[in-house]
């Protein structure tokens, strides 16, 4: 079914994950487009997998090169992609080599062929893989930019809509065809550090407002799935009254008194401390408190896999692998990878599971799946909302690099301001001993606890015990005993 | 006598090596880039066979076929149907024989021999 605006324009879904949110919807029906990108970036296969989604839509399509290029060797390789429907080429799919026309009969020869091919199978989907042979054929530019103004003339005659792919070294840069296309698409495959990253931008849409800036992009053998970035997206419209959900209690009296009842339900704590201190026994508590209520959980972790997690909770008595009905365990390799392929895993599982308690434990190895670092704050700002926004209570680990230092130094640049709460969990020596501490450093729009309790990991899990009083410093970690 | 040969084909660099090798051997070949001006090709220059790509600009492969067989003058020349892509050929394509590209000369030559039934190629 077509899909309309507002104004009546009709939209042409792509059928490529990801990218008709880009788009701000689609195509337009009629529109000329450019996609720009290096060989090797992607464009054949975006344009095939369009192809072949339109002539499943019921579009008669042409897919026309102008490259020196064999069709023989571009369909063996399409063999293997899951969208490639050989039934297809049968009825809606033409495949045309228009070189030796451009060659003997230059630009308006072309587009005679074009014309007639449209008007004789009634095509509505047309791929023209080769923009660059057009403009080196073209006796001058002006010539180039008359061509591109009659290809519209005869979109818009016929309703046709066109993607002309251009592999060009030249990509990001201002070309004066882009003026007069409806929009330009930009694939990249560039190399960060030691990785390769996918990409695509779009440089310009009429009509739409897209999602601007550049998104991840991957290619596999089901063709092209894009991304857009968390930040980007619209936010889930449902907006919950935090006030109106229940406190989520850990099921840990003391760190419950702390906390008033729990954390504020639908907001977002970060719990900071070094490593070993208990952080992740700290989210399956948070997890397993909930389950005893009915109150569906995801673990999100970076370090340990799901068996290592249920051999601790089993070690500890955490009850974990009784409420595997309830707590979903989802394990992510810390390597480098998509950052937003990590977010959409998790937001996919919270529709999935209506996930209602939630602990991503490493934002510090989260960073690791981030291929712009930077990024992070960002990203973490954005699912933080979206998890509110669909009543999350969410729990974030970040571990500190100090195991015992004098400073507590953040080590993701502004995500603490935009934290709901903080709970800081420290070493401290004292006699030689190693003793665990808790803290609340801060609760938006909550009242709390504000002094500091000793911890202890015990085969009942975490216990928080009285108020440490008689210890000065110990947020520093270099504790030593008052006189008395 | 060697055999006079129609290439019809839109695709650049494929029909020109298979000409040149055809060539080398002695057969006197023609090229066409569509359908409508393989037709024509044949008006001037009559041929023993007829070797067409399946999907192309202005009139694809089968419908040229249709046009030789609805012709006398044409309707009994061999033919051969090549493509990339066997499941798209239509069911009544008038083809006599379908080579599934890519395809090496002994594949094609054996393929000649067979439709034009000369143990002479």
């Amino acid at each position: 079914m077509a899909m309309t605006d507002q104004r009546g324009a009709e939209f042409v879904d792509t059928g490529v994950p990801g990218f008709d949110r880009i788009l701000g919807g689609g195509l337009l029906r009629g529109g000329v487009y450019i996609v720009e990108g290096a060989p090797g970036s992607g464009k054949t296969i975006l344009g095939n997998q369009m192809c072949f989604h339109r002539a499943g839509a019921g579009d008669s399509t042409l897919y026309v090169t102008l490259l020196a290029e064999s069709h023989t060797r571009m369909i063996s390789h399409l063999r293997g992609m899951r969208f490639f429907r050989p039934e297809l080429t049968r009825t809606a799919i033409s495949y045309t080599s228009a070189f030796k026309i451009l060659e003997s009969t230059g630009l308006d020869g072309l587009l005679r062929s074009i014309r007639d091919s449209i008007h004789q199978r009634d095509v509505s989907f047309v791929v023209l893989d080769g923009l660059v042979s057009v403009e080196e054929f073209a006796p001058s530019a002006r010539d180039f930019k008359k061509f591109i103004h009659e290809l519209q003339t005869i979109t818009g005659m016929t309703n046709c809509t066109i993607l002309m792919l251009s592999s060009t070294e030249r990509a990001g840069g201002f070309r004066p065809e882009h003026t007069m296309v409806d929009g330009v698409i930009e694939l990249a495959d560039t190399v960060v550090g030691v990785q390769s990253q996918r990409s695509l931008i779009v440089r310009k849409m009429r009509g739409v407002r897209q999602l601007v800036g550049k998104h991840s992009m991957e290619i596999s053998n089901a063709g092209i799935k894009v991304r857009p970035r968390i930040e980007t997206l619209d936010r889930t419209n449902t907006w919950l009254e935090r006030t109106a959900l229940p406190r989520a209690a850990f099921g840990v009296v003391g760190l419950d008194q702390m906390l008033h009842g729990g954390l504020p339900g639908g907001s977002n704590t970060i719990a900071l401390g070094p490593s070993g201190v208990g952080k992740t026994m700290l989210g399956l508590q948070f997890l397993t408190g909930g389950a005893n209520h009915g109150h569906p959980g995801l673990y999100v972790g970076f370090s340990e896999r799901p068996e290592h997690l249920l051999e601790k909770s089993r070690r500890l008595g955490l009850g974990l692998e009784e409420r595997r009905d309830l707590v979903q365990l989802r394990w992510e390799a810390p390597i480098e990878g998509v950052v937003d392929a990590v977010v959409e895993r998790v937001l996919a599982d919270v529709e999935q599971y209506a996930i209602k308690r939630l602990c991503f434990d490493g934002l510090h190895a989260f960073r690791f799946h981030a291929e712009y670092p930077e990024r992070t704050r960002a990203v973490f700002a954005a699912l933080a909302d979206e998890l509110a926004r669909r009543g999350v209570t969410t729990l974030f680990t970040l571990e500190l690099p100090e195991l015992l230092g004098k400073e507590i130094v953040v080590p993701i640049d502004g995500v603490s301001p935009i934290a709901d709460n903080l709970v800081l969990m420290r070493h401290v020596e004292v006699r030689a001993q190693l003793h665990r501490l808790i803290s609340i450093l801060k609760m938006r729009d909550s009242a709390y606890e504000g002094g500091i309790r000793e911890f202890k990991i015990t085969e009942r899990g975490i216990v928080v015990a009285d108020t440490f009083e008689s210890v000065e410093q110990m947020l520093t970690g270099a504790a030593h005993v008052v006189p008395e | 006598m060697k055999l006079s040969i129609l290439i019809v084909d839109d695709e650049y660099g494929l029909a020109d090596m298979v000409a040149d090798m055809l060539g080398d051997r002695g057969y006197d070949v023609a090229l066409a880039i569509d359908g409508k001006l393989g037709l024509a090709s044949l008006e001037t220059r009559p041929v023993d066979l007829v070797i067409t790509d399946l999907m192309m600009p202005v009139m694809d492969g089968p419908e040229m076929l249709r046009r030789m067989r609805a012709d006398p003058r044409f309707a009994a020349i061999p033919t051969i149907l090549m493509t990339a892509l066997p499941e798209a050929v239509p069911e009544d394509s008038p083809h006599d024989a379908l080579l599934v590209k890519p395809f090496g000369m002994r594949d094609l030559i054996a393929t000649i021999a067979r439709v034009t039934k000369r143990d002479d190629i």
